[in-house]
């Protein structure tokens, strides 16, 4: 196996890393740090851009600027997961995948609309926090 | 519906990163734009250590290191060139130690971890070893 070690810097970083114990060089390694930039451009930089690791970021990315309230849902839903708002994560997982969810079937058309928490109906699953006309 | 600054924000910032990885189908891309972006150094990284045959990824572990090794000793020269510390305290001889290990794991004779490469490469430092005399 071809090292770099047969290389002209091999001397000279040796040179530097050992020759002046009182010296430090910054730029030491920037020679072969340049070369191996260049053999990650050449060799493979064409086929990270073509593989299934690059794509899925892009289609990832792509997603998040189509359906930026499903991201920003994702990132918060700790935060909402709690409260009645959680919703809106239901309702940007439905938009998502298309079809209707088995588990939350005590969510209505209110219980999708943010703008809309007063009207929304209250279960034992939805109803925390849940003050009734009395205060109670 | 995107509703305060930091939203908006990190929606155009995702456009405008979705725009420059794609344009021209991805070949207007260089290997600084893979290198200086924290996630896409990650996933470049995921890529190579996905490849079969041979450590691929031993060539951006170098560069990682050299690239770091290059960082800290600037910032503990300007810092010991700034203060009263000694060479001792100021870090200096934590750098020195950096550049021998480096030197042992991917340079030296007995490198634990050589640079090694096959005929493919081979052919391409060959270029660029000429290219750099």
């Amino acid at each position: 196996m071809f090292q770099i070690t047969n290389f002209k810097f091999r001397q000279r970083i040796d040179d530097l890393v050992y020759a002046n114990t009182s010296k430090v060089d910054a730029s030491i390694f920037n020679e072969p740090a340049n070369l191996a930039e260049q053999i990650l451009e050449l060799k493979y930089l064409q086929k990270f851009l073509s593989s299934n690791i690059f794509r899925d970021y892009i289609s990832q990315l792509k997603s998040d600027v189509e359906y930026p309230d499903v991201r920003i849902s994702k990132s918060e839903s700790f935060l909402s997961i709690n409260t009645l708002d959680s919703a809106d994560t239901e309702k940007s997982s439905k938009k998502l995948s298309g079809r209707k969810s088995t588990d939350t079937s005590y969510v209505n058309s209110f219980d999708l609309d943010s703008q809309c928490i007063w009207k929304r109906r209250h279960t034992s699953l939805t109803n925390v926090g849940f003050v009734d006309s009395m205060g109670r | 519906m995107l509703s305060n600054n930091f939203e908006i924000k990190e929606f155009f910032k995702i456009s405008n990163q979705l725009d420059v990885l794609t344009q021209e189908n991805g070949q207007a891309l260089t290997i600084h734009d893979i290198l200086d972006g924290e996630t896409l150094l990650s996933l470049f990284a995921e890529f190579l250590e996905s490849l079969p045959g041979g450590n691929h990824k031993i060539v951006l572990d170098f560069w990682i290191r050299a690239i770091n090794y290059k960082k800290t000793t600037q910032d503990f020269l300007l810092a010991f060139k700034s203060s009263d510390l000694s060479r001792e305290n100021s870090g200096l001889f934590q750098t020195q130690a950096e550049a021998r290990e480096i030197f042992h794991l991917f340079i030296a004779d007995d490198a634990s971890l050589p640079l090694g490469f096959d005929s493919e490469m081979r052919l391409i430092y060959t270029f660029l070893v000429i290219c750099f005399k």
